[in-house]
Parts: C-alpha cells; structure tokens; sequence
C-alpha cells in the first residue's frame, strides 16, 4: 500500500506533466491543472517534477489567481529539511495554498528567534514551523536521575520552547507549529525502559507529554510527528544510515505522507478543511442493496463480520458529525427505500436527523452533490463524497473537480482508517457552536419552511422574534471570530485572512472597531455569524475604513446586514468619525456582495484594480428598520 | 520488474530513466566516467534522491558506506550489480 493510498492512481502523471509545459496555458490554468496532478497518489520523484513546474508557474504569475490563497511559511529546523520541500509545497498545493517558503539556516532557530534583526523578521511569516528534532532535544542517558530530575529536565526544556512560541505570538504575530519528538526505537533496558526516569524511553514520552498540554494553554499547535512515525512504524519511519550520512531525519521516500501530514494543518489554518461528508447508502452504510435485498437482506450491525464493519464505520461517521462535520445523504434509490433502514432496521446507528441534507434520488450524483452544496450553501470545495462505486466515484471527480473523492477501499473493514488516514477533515480548533453545527443547518430548513408558510417576507422576519448580540472581540469569541474569517467565502467584502494570532493583535490594538455578532431566534442559536472589523482610514482620521465584513449565509436575508451597519454606526460616532469608507474586492465566491454597500446606501466613490470603494456620510445616516432586537456590550468607547 | 539475471546493460538502462525523472530531464546520457560536475543539479540533495530512488526501484539497501562512495555512474552501477548478485 502506498503512503497516500486514498488518493487515486493517475494512468499517466509524467506524460501529464509534459502536457502541462507544452500545452500553450496561461500560468493560471498550469497552476489548475498542477493541483489536479496532485491530487493523486504519486512517489517522491514525480513530487520532485511536480515542484519544479510549480516553481516555473509561480515565477510566471501576476499576483494570487482568484480562489487561491498565499501563506508565508518559516521553516525552522535543527536537521536537514531541504529535500522535503517539493512534498510540503506540492502537498499544500493539493488544498490550493501557494507556499512562499523561508527556511532558516540549518540549526540556528535560537538565533533566528532571539534576534529581531534576523532574515525570520524581515519575512514577515504567517506560519512558522519549529522542527526540533529528537536529536536536537539534548536527551542523554542519565541512570543515577530520580523522577524530580526528570521532572526538572522536562521543565528546562519546555520553558525554552515557551519562549520561542511567545516570541513568534507576540512578536512576529505568527502561528506557531512544533513538532512532537519522535521517540527512537532504540531500548536500552528493554520493556522496563519506561521505568527508568533516567532513560531516553521514559524522558522522551515526559517531553511529549508536556508539550501536548503546553500546546493547548499556548494555542500553539502540533505536528504529531511521533504519532504519524508510529502509523508508519518505527522501523520503516527510522533510517539510521540516512540521518548519519545527510542530517535527514524522514526519507525522503516518506516525503509525500510528511508533507501531506503538514499541508493538513496549514489548510485548516487558512480555514480550507472540509466541512460535509457526503454519503452513499448502498454498500457505504450497509451491506446489499436496499432496493433489491430488503430489510432482512442488508448487512449490518452484529451476527456477521461484515455487518459489524459497517456499523463500525456508522459509528465512525457519527463521531465526526459530534464534532461538527455536517452529513448529507447522496444516492441513487427510490426515496422510501433509501429511508427504510433509517425508519425501521434496529441496527441502524446513524439517524435521519444526523444529516442536514438528503439526496435520494435517480439525478445523476454530481447533480445531486452540487444541489447539497447548495442547499447547505457551502462550497464544493469543502465536500468530501464518500461512496464505494467506482464509477460514481470517477463522475463526481470529473464534473466536480473540487470536491474530495477518496479512493474507497472494496473491504468495508478498511472504510473508518481510509476516511481517518485521508485528513480531509483537520481541525486547529474547536469551539462549542462546533458540535452543534447540523442542528443549526436543521433548524435553517425549519425557517424556510416557516418562510414558506408566511404571506410576506415581513411577517416571516417578525415570526422569528430575532436577538442579536453585537459584542467586540474577546478571547471566548477567538476562535470562532478566526474560523469564520478563515472559512467564510461568499458573503466577505474583502476575504482578509488573519490567523488568530493576528486577530489577537487587533483585539488588544484601541484602534479598531471589532464586532462579534451572533444571533438567536425562535428556531434556534445559530452562534456567531458575522464579524466586522474596521479602522481608521489612512490619511483621513475622520473616516472610519472597514478592513472585513463577513457573514454566514445561513443567515442572509434576515436583515443581519443592516442592524449590524447600524450598530457600527453608532460606534463610528461615539469615537467621533464622521464617514464610513467600504470596499469590495470580488473574488469567484462572494459576488453575491457585490451591491452590498450600495444597498445599504453608501455612494460609490473610486475603483482601484478590480475593487470597488464605498463611502457613507454619518452626518446624514438614517437607522435602517430591522425586525431584530439588537443588545450590545460594547467596551468603553473613546 | 524482475530482479534476477540484469545485465550491466540493463542495469545502465533502468538507471538512465531514474536520472531522467530525479533531475527533470530526458536529455541526460549515462555514461560511467559521468560526475556530478556534468549534471549542474546533481548536488548533494538530488544525490540522496538518487539513491533512494535507486533503492527503491531495485529494491536494494545501499550501506552507509557505500552512498559516500559513489562518485561517478560507473561506481554506481557497479554498486547495483553487486547488491543484484547477491
């Protein structure tokens, strides 16, 4: 089996690769075409040739082509890194992030870090990445050590890292990522090793246990090398000859799964995780067709190995939706067939309400996801579709290039590690709205039914008796505020993308006005759902310029807009502006903002290279009428 | 691919697609007196790649030793060969 054994096989990937050089395509359709390439199973030396074209591209490009986001990347490593690159860049490129990599000099991190002088400042990164290795860690054998020595070591160490990821938060207002420590598979005592206080076993498994709890406490976040080395298995993880003879610590045959491993964190930093699990009845859920075999003839739950692997997978699936991955149903069936288990099988582990969108149907399936992502008004880019047929599998690929399709494998025993091994669904932070998130999906179909239901949209709106709190960011909202600028596509002004870190900045910075917004209603909490933020114009201090203004589209057309505009009005004037200054920087997603500011009645005031620039005079501004009773817990406000 | 009865040439033959595809270039012509001095991007990384690449694609292990010195196309086809005999 191959290290990224879900991703499909491509026929061709040296003759498609020649195809991109030769064929006369802009560097944006390249650059589409490379992110197709890698979004199969390919080795370390077609990564390499992958990397190359990629840099020619990069190189070729006028700016960040529509869709694709840029992330700064300072690589700080105590061992050789340079040959992983091809795979972390190619690998990042797969979640259409374009890389602009800086790698310090081979072990000097102190001195990249201490020094604010250093190249590492100058950067400016987004993401630095801090690879100590275990090497690196100064774990020597020390027999005579009690555990208070141990205790004391693993202390002096942590503090030390703890500066360094301080000094990224603060001062390059960066998101740290450190690597765990891969404990070598090297015994001294044998099975006692973690016995022994003193024993590299022993201090090892001490220092990664400290900085998964530092980790936390920090908002620091990890790479898990040791557990991606204990997936792969030490002893293939561990080539000693390679690590004495060129300081490389992964082969570069593991390349393609490290890199993988890492883009992981850097799409779910940037927000680009997937957020839906699409899924097949027949063969996916259960054994058989339901159509054909009936109630009795499904396979599934106990009595048979098979039936217990599907339930294992319903059990898999439900976790997932626990933490706030949504699920949808997609299959080809008669709709009261499909449903049947869900209604009448005991066995059945996963329930209709766990899903917020059902497609069972005779449409085709890539007709049937497109109208999921609709309905759930997410994009397709944030769907993986898992189903067992191949072909289905291969027409969703082909109409859908953005959707994530695993390559399922044929023993349902292997669906739960195939869907866990594949990453498609990488979190760098959970909120509490996060495991409520179907609920808020369900009780949105609610509302339209209730729209349906409802003689005007007015009535429909006085209906719903809506409360909105409006509060400025603080450290309960973080990350939320931080996921929703990260994620959000379609209704964003601007699509500014800031890290926490940075969001932090601007909490802690008096200048800006931020708003935090979540609204309730009587079918439901749908949490936070937009933010604003907005500052001081340039060279105009008494026009107040809104750098972000984004919102859920779960909640369009509720007046959201205008009791939020009129809020940060009221703001603007208590801290004494005199105009609010828009923009609207169009993307593919977010044309549906395009009128945003003109609606609210702001005058068009400039256009500069494809964005547009709305002003409104406060002295003249009249509340917009909302159905929404808005509260506000404002800081003090000069 | 079997792994019984190379010839030296086959081996030359097999090694010549491995360089083609680690340096990104189907122009490159093995030949043993050939040094990393002739292939610009043959540094110190892409001779590792080499190496990997060759192991896998032989499944061979090379020693520590030996990745040290193989300095031109000859010794490394002679190193294949050898570890192929056994």
């Amino acid at each position: 089996m191959t290290p990224l054994y879900w991703l499909p096989q491509h026929p061709d990937a040296s003759g498609a690769l020649k195809q991109i050089k030769s064929l006369p395509l802009g560097p944006e359709q390249q650059l589409s075409a490379l992110r197709q390439l890698t979004r199969h199973d390919l080795d370390f030396v077609q990564i390499g040739q992958i990397d190359r074209r990629l840099r020619e591209i990069q190189k070729k490009l006028h700016g960040i082509p529509a869709g694709w986001t840029i992330l700064k990347l300072a690589i700080l490593a105590s061992s050789t890194i340079d040959h992983l690159l091809p795979s972390i860049r190619a690998a990042a490129l797969r979640w259409g992030i374009l890389l602009d990599c800086y790698i310090g000099p081979y072990n000097q991190y102190r001195q990249e870090l201490l020094t604010p002088t250093s190249d590492l400042f100058a950067f400016k990164p987004d993401v630095v990445l801090l690879l100590i290795d275990a090497q690196e860690a100064s774990v020597s054998f020390a027999p005579s050590f009690s555990r208070e020595d141990a205790q004391r070591f693993v202390q002096s160490r942590l503090e030390e890292w703890i500066r360094y990821w301080t000094i990224v938060k603060d001062q390059l207002g960066a998101v740290l990522v450190q690597q765990t420590l891969v404990e070598p598979p090297v015994s001294i005592y044998g099975h006692f090793d973690n016995a022994v206080p003193g024993g590299p076993a022993y201090l090892f498994k001490e220092l990664n246990h400290a900085l998964r709890q530092q980790a936390g406490r920090h908002k620091t976040l990890l790479f898990d090398l040791e557990t991606l080395a204990s997936y792969v298995g030490k002893k293939a993880w561990c080539d000693f000859p390679l690590w004495h003879h060129a300081k490389q610590i992964v082969s570069p045959l593991l390349g393609p799964l490290y890199g993988d491993s890492l883009a992981r964190i850097l799409a779910s930093v940037r927000g680009r995780t997937a957020k839906c699990l699409v899924l097949d009845l027949d063969n996916t859920l259960w054994g058989g067709v339901i159509g054909d075999d009936g109630l009795e003839g499904i396979e599934l739950g106990q009595g048979s190995g098979v039936g217990e692997a599907y339930a294992a997978f319903q059990r898999y699936v439900k976790d997932l939706k626990s933490r706030g991955i949504i699920l949808a149903i997609c299959s080809k069936n008669e709709e009261i067939n499909g449903l049947m288990p869900f209604n009448e099988h005991s066995e059945m582990l996963l329930k209709r309400e766990d899903f917020a969108a059902i497609q069972i149907n005779w449409d085709t399936k890539a007709a049937n996801v497109e109208k999921i992502a609709r309905q759930l008004k997410i994009g397709l880019d944030s769907i993986v579709f898992f189903d067992d047929n191949p072909a289905e599998r291969a027409i969703v690929r082909q109409f859908l290039p953005d959707v994530w399709v695993p390559e399922v494998p044929e023993d349902p025993a292997l669906y739960v590690s195939c869907l866990s091994d594949a990453g498609y669904f990488e979190a760098s932070a959970f909120t509490s709205e996060d495991n409520e998130r179907t609920s808020q999906y369900q009780a949105n179909i609610q509302r339209e039914a209730l729209q349906g239901k409802s003689h005007d949209l007015g009535t429909f709106l006085k209906n719903l008796h809506m409360e909105m709190d409006i509060s400025p960011f603080d450290s309960v909202g973080l990350s939320r505020i931080t996921q929703l600028i990260n994620k959000s596509n379609q209704f964003n002004l601007t699509t500014r993308r800031y890290t926490e870190a940075q969001v932090l900045h601007i909490e802690k910075d008096p200048s800006w006005v931020t708003m935090q917004v979540r609204l309730k209603d009587n079918c439901g909490d749908n949490g936070m759902i937009s933010v604003v933020m907005a500052k001081p114009y340039e060279g105009d201090p008494g026009t107040l310029w809104i750098d972000t203004w984004l919102m859920s589209c779960r909640v369009l057309g509720r007046q959201v807009e205008s009791a939020v505009l009129n809020s940060l009005v009221e703001q603007a004037l208590q801290r004494g502006f005199t105009k609010l200054k828009g923009e609207y920087i169009p993307t593919p997603k977010n044309g549906l903002v395009r009128l945003h500011y003109s609606s609210l009645g702001f005058k068009p005031s400039d256009t500069v290279s494809g964005s547009t620039f709305w002003d409104l005079d406060l002295k003249t501004f009249e509340r917009l009428p909302t159905h929404i009773t808005v509260h506000s817990k404002g800081k003090v406000l000069r | 691919m079997s792994t019984t009865s190379r010839t030296r040439e086959d081996i030359a033959k097999e090694l010549t697609g491995i360089f083609h595809n680690v340096f990104d270039d189907d122009r490159i012509v093995l030949s043993d007196s050939m040094t990393a001095a002739d292939i610009p991007e043959w540094d110190s990384l892409n001779h590792i790649n080499l190496v990997v690449a060759t192991e896998q694609h032989f499944e061979i292990k090379f020693k520590t030793s030996e990745v040290a010195k193989m300095a031109n196309v000859g010794e490394f086809i002679e190193a294949i060969a050898s570890k192929l005999q056994r």
